[in-house]
């Protein structure tokens, strides 16, 4: 039996442990009240997104594959707008052309559908050994169902409690503003206020030391492209615009020859497209602007439609219409 | 039975884990008051823990802990045959770690070399999945029955108080490597822990989380990223920024689990000890290996050192038995070459630093602490290098860069700089303050500390990942 003396001694003891995780929890739930949503102007959050992305069923004419340069250029919704295909957007950050994620990307087909077709965007990077083993997404495949599940279930209070990216943080302090926004269709926008092209000049300067284009990685690719092509899928393959110091920088260490890789392309059964890519203004030089997407996005239908090669697209808004 | 699928189990920095432990905090109160319901309850909730991703691994873990609580009994019961169930319960745990540990890499050696020699080697082979903390849970078996062999400890001979010692879930999977004569007596009583364990627990806790999730986490992108791309793509003085990123990565990593770990068991009302005394604040590199791991260093101080003679010998025979000792140390955390030539190194070290010691060599008084601090960091830094680079090659390539400093050219991410700066701060801050008393109560100033390291884990996090001695 404890004395008063006993429990009073006890609670003063004993408060202080507990009060340090009442405190803390309140001060975490304040800042998460008053937070920004991560990406405004999103319906899904970050991680919602690219769990979406990833489980989309197999129903789509068209589909979009890549790095970043898809993600972030790329926007179904202005392509449907011109084309009339149900389009998707599946491009990750830091991808490569490496078996799992091919044969995802053309698991989003419908197979019912008489205009399938792929996009893909070649970069150097997507080509290189390091994407082929680190990307995202592999990162995003790799996940355990109960993060898949706290994602679905619990996405927008988690978004609240993000992690503050300190770059991010000085990067506003400096006078910069960036900002993201998650689209259903699985397009990203990225805008960097003001717009920086050499950005990223530094990462491009030096992510092809040792890492250079794996002459493996494209043979591995157009063998995907031939067998794609034997099956009457339609592939189209473009080198996603860029500043013209990151495209120099790119050219000069990367060991990418594109005029090179667009005829083995083309002998594979692609079609290699060079849409317009002038007047664009790009974010941070190797992503368009939001403000340019819609551009290139409805350019770049046009000149998939200027092949001839799918069937007439006039008519082609096939029964189900793209999720959003 | 053990291949492919995903060998992580329930991390301490998941959701998931937290919901386990509000559970678990909600039943120990109940459960800890009687000696069978308490140990269920451990073993209970522990094989959950360490079952959550693949239940097999735990009738692993109960098998091998079966065996050695039976070894234990018959060591005891029939000395005459001691030494026979002592063998025979090493031989057994050594099997299975070797197995899983070390079979693909033998098998893989063999195979190739039978390649080479034109010679057909039946294959292919296989890479098992290594049980999460199998290399922590068999030697804490181990030192059980030697112990018992030893005459040092007296078996338990109820079988749950043996399995909730071994399975306790806050060192189940990563250490600290716990003797059975330190737990079993503890795990006898099941008082409510003090107020002082209490606020020592939550510190505990505070400080791990903080450790791994924004120093380690935040540090481990640009390492990662450093030692999977091309050496060339740093200078010789950024791969010494690398090389301290990596340095205060492990060790927040690592020590950050065993806080955590501590922490949960001090609340329990158990103590586990020290497991990391801040190693990079000593003086020598025979003080360091007293202040890393601690756990599994006196481990094999006391089973494979000190059996093979320690330095009761001739100098020749000490500095032999510290290679033997170094050496099992490294293979115990891996196959790898790199594991290997890291453990010589430190063995190396420590050898000549026996010479120096016995050669009377001293500086003047003024620049002994510092100039042997700095050899000390940069004869740890350098073995670093060689734990975490991907081949001995690279290894050997960063080190070159790292002394020839061709280029001083910097362009590390300032993010990083930031966290290893915080990383460092922090370091010698709590360098200092754990020269204080344990088990103290938190006090004001002290509460604003902690609640604000606290705000900082979920707001500073980095991109979450596995604790990196799981591996092990």
């Amino acid at each position: 039996m404890q004395t008063p003396s006993a429990i009073r001694r006890l609670v003063r003891d004993s408060w202080p442990p507990a009060m340090v995780l009442v405190f803390a929890a309140l001060v975490i739930s304040l800042i998460a009240l008053i937070r920004s949503p991560e990406g405004v102007g999103s319906s899904l959050t970050r991680e919602q997104f690219w769990l979406r992305k990833i489980e989309q069923p197999p129903e789509y004419d068209m589909v979009l594959g890549g790095d970043s340069r898809v993600l972030c250029d790329l926007s179904p919704a202005v392509m449907t707008g011109v084309n009339h295909l149900r389009t998707l957007n599946f491009g990750f950050n830091f991808t490569g052309y490496e078996p799992r994620y091919l044969s995802a990307l053309a698991g989003k087909l419908d197979p019912a559908s008489a205009k399938r077709s792929i996009v893909l965007g070649i970069t150097p990077r997507s080509l290189t050994p390091l994407n082929m083993r680190v990307s995202g997404f592999l990162e995003e495949i790799s996940r355990t169902e109960s993060e898949q599940l706290s994602i679905r279930y619990l996405g927008g209070a988690l978004s609240r409690v993000r992690p503050v990216v300190l770059g991010t943080v000085f990067g506003e302090l400096s006078g910069r503003k960036s900002a993201k926004v998650f689209y259903p269709d699985g397009f990203m926008s990225v805008e960097l206020v003001p717009p920086d092209p050499e950005f990223e000049l530094k990462t491009y300067s030096s992510i092809f030391l040792g890492n250079r284009v794996s002459e493996q990685g494209i043979q591995d690719l157009l063998v995907h492209v031939a067998e794609w092509a034997d099956a009457g899928i339609k592939v189209f393959g473009l080198r996603p615009p860029v500043a013209p110091k990151i495209l120099a920088a790119e050219n000069a260490s990367s060991g990418f020859d594109e005029a090179a890789f667009a005829t083995r392309f083309e002998s594979a059964g692609g079609h290699w497209l060079r849409p317009d890519a002038s007047g664009l203004v790009f974010a941070d030089g190797s992503h368009i602007a939001a403000g340019f997407v819609p551009i290139f996005s409805a350019r770049l239908a046009r000149s998939i439609a200027a092949t001839g090669a799918l069937p007439d697209m006039s008519d082609s808004m096939t029964k189900v219409g793209p999720r959003q | 039975m053990f291949c492919a699928g995903k060998p992580v189990t329930m991390l301490f920095n998941s959701l998931e884990f937290l919901l386990f432990i509000a559970i678990f905090s909600l039943g120990w109160p109940l459960a800890r008051r009687a000696p069978a319901s308490r140990w269920t309850f451990i073993i209970g909730c522990s094989l959950f823990f360490y079952g959550w991703w693949n239940w097999k691994y735990v009738l692993l873990l109960i098998a091998t802990a079966l065996v050695d609580f039976s070894a234990g009994l018959a060591i005891h019961t029939y000395r005459q045959h001691a030494r026979k169930f002592l063998l025979g319960s090493i031989a057994l745990n050594l099997g299975v770690l070797g197995y899983f540990k070390y079979w693909y890499a033998v098998a893989s050696a063999i195979n190739t070399a039978g390649g080479n020699l034109g010679v057909y080697v039946p294959g292919p082979v296989e890479q098992l999945i290594l049980p999460v903390g199998i290399s922590f849970y068999t030697f804490q078996s181990m030192s059980y029955t030697i112990d018992i062999y030893w005459r040092k400890l007296v078996p338990t001979r109820n079988v749950l108080h043996f399995l909730a010692a071994i399975s306790f879930f806050p060192h189940l999977v990563a250490g600290p490597i716990m003797r059975a004569g330190k737990l079993l007596p503890q795990l006898l009583v099941g008082e409510q822990a003090s107020p002082g364990a209490k606020a020592e627990g939550v510190r505990l806790i505070i400080h791990g989380y903080f450790k791994k999730v924004v120093i380690a986490d935040n540090l481990s992108g640009v390492v990662g990223a450093a030692f999977s791309g091309a050496v060339s793509l740093h200078s010789g003085f950024e791969w010494w920024i690398i090389a301290v990123m990596f340095a205060m990565q492990i060790y927040c990593d690592f020590s950050g689990y065993s806080d955590i770990g501590r922490g949960i068991a001090k609340l329990c009302g158990y103590d586990f000890g020290v497991n990391f005394a801040h190693p990079y604040g000593a003086k020598s590199i025979r003080e360091f290996w007293q202040r890393w791991h601690m756990s599994l260093s006196t481990w094999f101080r006391d089973y494979v050192y000190l059996p093979l003679g320690g330095s009761r010998g001739s100098e020749g025979k000490t500095r032999w038995n510290i290679v033997i000792t170094m050496f099992l140390s490294a293979v115990w955390h891996g196959a790898g070459v790199t594991y290997m030539v890291w453990g010589l190194l430190h063995a190396g070290y420590m050898i000549v630093g026996r010479m120096a010691s016995a050669a009377s060599i001293r500086l003047v008084s003024w620049m002994q602490a510092p100039l042997t601090r700095l050899i000390l960091w940069t004869q740890v830094l350098v073995a670093w290098v060689y734990f975490r680079a991907t081949s001995v090659s690279q290894a050997n390539s960063i080190v070159r860069s790292m002394f020839t400093m061709r280029s001083v050219a910097m362009g590390l991410s300032h993010t990083a700089l930031i966290f290893l700066t915080i990383g460092i701060g922090y370091e010698v801050v709590m360098y200092f303050q754990d020269r204080m008393p344990q088990n103290r109560v938190i006090k004001g100033p002290e509460a604003a500390c902690l609640a604000a390291l606290a705000v900082a884990c979920v707001y500073l996090r980095g991109p979450a990942s596995a604790f990196i001695y799981f591996q092990f």
